[in-house]
């Protein structure tokens, strides 16, 4: 079990962090959402011990996270982490030496991926010359070539392909099976949304929220969702508005909470008001929208 | 936790500082200016060991003898005697002579022409071996035995105390393993710096720093990058030895017999401007062969070794501050000034290699790389400077210490030394 307790992180005197707690259990996938900004690499970067945090600790099977442990994790960075100028293979030797394997080990252990990757044929190319969806495969190489206990992952999915993209969803799949306890953020909530056991939503250095996405995208009771053509938007004033979308050809998508009003007055009002009502249901939040509307309502509140 | 050198933790630590030494030492290695600077290195060390030598040598202006002696005795002179051209001086002095030599101005000695006696030439400096060869073959000249009669009865003496102890070849070597220790350090610091800015500007430096503390990378990486430094050191003296080797395999028993006490027997079968130039190489290699090479060359390697690791870790520091090499550049200069001004007060060193300025320059850990080569260089002896060694080792390696921890502070607090809030 890997716990973070109250991590807090200071750069130039102003909060990267807050008090951000979290906990990854083996088998468990947490995935780390929030803009740009938000703390994700920091809270990454303290947990993969390159830097520490001014409070709080991190707690990898009950014991402080320190260097001298740096053999049970492996750690994939935002950027490439590859030295350009050297070969493929040996760089995978290299940085598996730095965590601990032999560099017979490692060549053994880098081939048997390569070649599963049926990416052997660059293992004499030097890094820089791969494009960056084959950099980025590589860099997750290095990151799980150890064969670590935990695997953080710091916007994976960054330069893939979707046939690259889909490979990658894969591993963590096979990992979380394995009873790897998996970090990683990303942008791509579709992708966390599917894989994670646990959502832990960043913003300006705070957890704004944490948990599964079903209990993240729980809507509150009364939330639905109106499909309409033409009309007008006098039927609004009944009902708490959450989003209008114009689709194609008039067609509107309109998101609303009901309040104090019944379902069958606001239907009555939409049909006054001359629209065409397509279709009404209650309405699903996807962890898009809840990430959207928990950085919205911080950025209005600023 | 207690630590033990066969502590499993201790020796996961040791592979990892050894897979980052290998690497920074194999991508140098590996690169062919590695081993094009490794071959002409060597070119440039022989011609700056030689050049110079030939150059003084052929520019040497003619001396002068002045030659006392009696008028009946003047027409058995020769008016030019290798580097000398003779100048007779009228005498009124039956049977008396006397040799001045320009420069030492003062009378050689006086030889009693009618007595075949013991004649002893006392001067204040040791007297060149030619120069002794050239009054020898003048005295011939008039005398009637020959020139190996004539050296068997003048004896040269050195009656003053050596006022300036180095010869200019000495001086030439001594400042020449300076200059190599200055070189090596400067250059291989430089290349230390562009691998932390490369790893700094990459992520590679998160991936090194969630495997290792900053402190064991930049023991590593300074290992590694000593290491090739250390090979290349190794070839270029390997590679100088060698055209020494074969000259002094092939001439060295020829230009034996220009040695002082054999030069006198040369005169007799070899022309006069044969004999400068053999005797001016003899005196060259016998220079080469009478340095103290063990101690200079044990000095020059812990100096190179120690000083590397000093300025290393600084350069380290100046290449995590810096993102780019355009940012680095004006911390570079300050940096290496000591270095420079080590050079620059080579003059005082080499005047008095154990004088106060001398003694100073060695405390200081930042010139005493340089310093501390150029007076053993000049023949001072290690046991007056191994207190120096051992400082300077002591500051390298907290010096180490403290630029990765101060990269750890760094890392902690956003980039920069030292955070706002604390």
């Amino acid at each position: 079990m890997l716990k973070a307790n109250s991590i807090t992180k200071y750069y130039k005197g102003n909060a990267v962090l807050s008090g951000v707690s979290f906990a990854v259990g083996n088998g468990d996938v947490l995935g780390i959402v929030g803009p740009n900004g938000a703390g994700k690499s920091t809270l990454l970067r303290i947990v993969s011990g390159i830097i520490d945090a001014d409070e709080g600790d991190v707690l990898l099977d009950g014991n402080k996270l320190t260097i001298s442990s740096a053999n049970s994790w492996g750690y994939l960075p935002e950027e490439r982490g590859l030295y350009p100028q050297m070969r493929v293979l040996d760089q995978l030797i290299h940085f598996a030496g730095l965590k601990g394997m032999t560099t017979a080990d490692a060549k053994k252990k880098a081939i048997q991926l390569l070649q599963q990757l049926k990416m052997e044929q660059y293992s004499a190319s030097k890094a820089g010359d791969l494009s960056k969806g084959n950099q980025q495969r590589i860099q997750f190489l290095t990151a799980i070539l150890h064969d670590p206990a935990l695997i953080i992952l710091d916007e994976p999915f960054s330069g893939l392909d979707p046939i690259q993209t889909d490979w990658l969803n894969e591993q963590i799949q096979l990992f979380k099976k394995q009873g790897k306890k998996i970090i990683y953020s990303s942008h791509r909530m579709e992708s966390v949304e599917a894989l994670c056991d646990r959502i832990l939503v960043l913003h300006n250095g705070e957890r704004k929220a944490y948990g599964t996405a079903a209990e993240l995208c729980r809507q509150p009771a009364g939330m639905w969702q109106i499909n309409t053509t033409g009309g007008d938007t006098s039927w609004h004033s009944l009902v708490q508005i959450v989003s209008v979308e114009l689709k194609d050809n008039g067609h509107y998508r309109t998101r609303f909470s009901l309040g104090n009003t019944a379902l069958p007055s606001v239907v009555s009002a939409v049909e006054k008001s001359g629209a065409n009502l397509e279709s009404i249901k209650k309405y699903k939040r996807s962890l898009h929208e809840v990430f959207v509307q928990l950085t919205n309502d911080d950025a209005h509140a600023e | 936790m207690k630590y033990s050198f066969s502590s499993p933790t201790m020796m996961r630590m040791q592979n990892k500082f050894w897979n980052i030494a290998r690497r920074e030492c194999a991508i140098r290695m590996n690169k062919l200016a590695f081993w094009i600077l490794s071959l002409m290195g060597p070119v440039v060390l022989v011609i700056l060991s030689v050049v110079p030598y030939a150059i003084t040598n052929s520019l040497q202006e003619k001396k002068t003898m002045l030659v006392n002696v009696p008028e009946t005795m003047q027409h058995r002179f020769p008016l030019s005697i290798v580097d000398y051209e003779v100048q007779l001086l009228d005498t009124t002095t039956q049977g008396a002579l006397s040799v001045f030599l320009s420069g030492t101005s003062q009378v050689l000695g006086e030889l009693n022409t009618e007595q075949d006696a013991l004649w002893t030439i006392s001067t204040k400096e040791r007297l060149h071996p030619l120069d002794s060869l050239n009054i020898l073959r003048t005295l011939s000249g008039i005398c009637p035995s020959n020139v190996a009669v004539a050296s068997h009865i003048i004896n040269f003496k050195t009656e003053a105390t050596e006022e300036f102890p180095f010869s200019p070849l000495q001086q030439t070597m001594a400042l020449l393993a300076s200059i190599l220790v200055y070189f090596f350090l400067f250059t291989y610091s430089v290349s230390l710096l562009k691998g932390v800015m490369e790893e700094k500007s990459g992520k590679v430096m998160d991936i090194i720093l969630s495997s290792v503390s900053p402190v064991t990378w930049l023991i590593g990486k300074i290992a590694g990058v000593g290491l090739a430094s250390f090979v290349q050191f190794i070839l270029w003296l390997g590679i100088s030895y060698v055209p020494f080797y074969f000259f002094k395999q092939k001439y060295g028993g020829a230009l034996n017999s220009f040695s002082a006490e054999n030069i006198h027997t040369s005169l007799l079968y070899t022309d006069q401007a044969s004999i400068g130039q053999a005797s001016g190489w003899y005196d060259w290699l016998s220079m080469l062969d009478n340095m103290h090479w063990g101690t200079l060359l044990f000095t020059m390697i812990v100096s190179m070794i120690f000083g590397f690791i000093l300025y290393a870790a600084i350069f380290a520091v100046i290449g995590m501050v810096s993102g780019r090499e355009s940012d680095a550049q004006p911390y570079v200069l300050p940096v290496t000034s000591p270095l420079i001004f080590s050079f620059i007060t080579s003059g005082s060193v080499i005047a008095d290699p154990s004088g106060e300025m001398a003694q100073w320059l060695s405390v200081i850990p930042f010139t005493a790389p340089v310093v501390l080569t150029l007076r053993v260089g000049l023949g001072v002896a290690f046991s007056e400077i191994w207190m120096n060694v051992l400082s300077l080792g002591f500051m390298s390696a907290a010096a180490v210490v403290f630029a990765g921890r101060l990269y750890k502070r760094m890392l902690n607090n956003g980039g920069n030394l030292f955070s706002w809030k604390k």
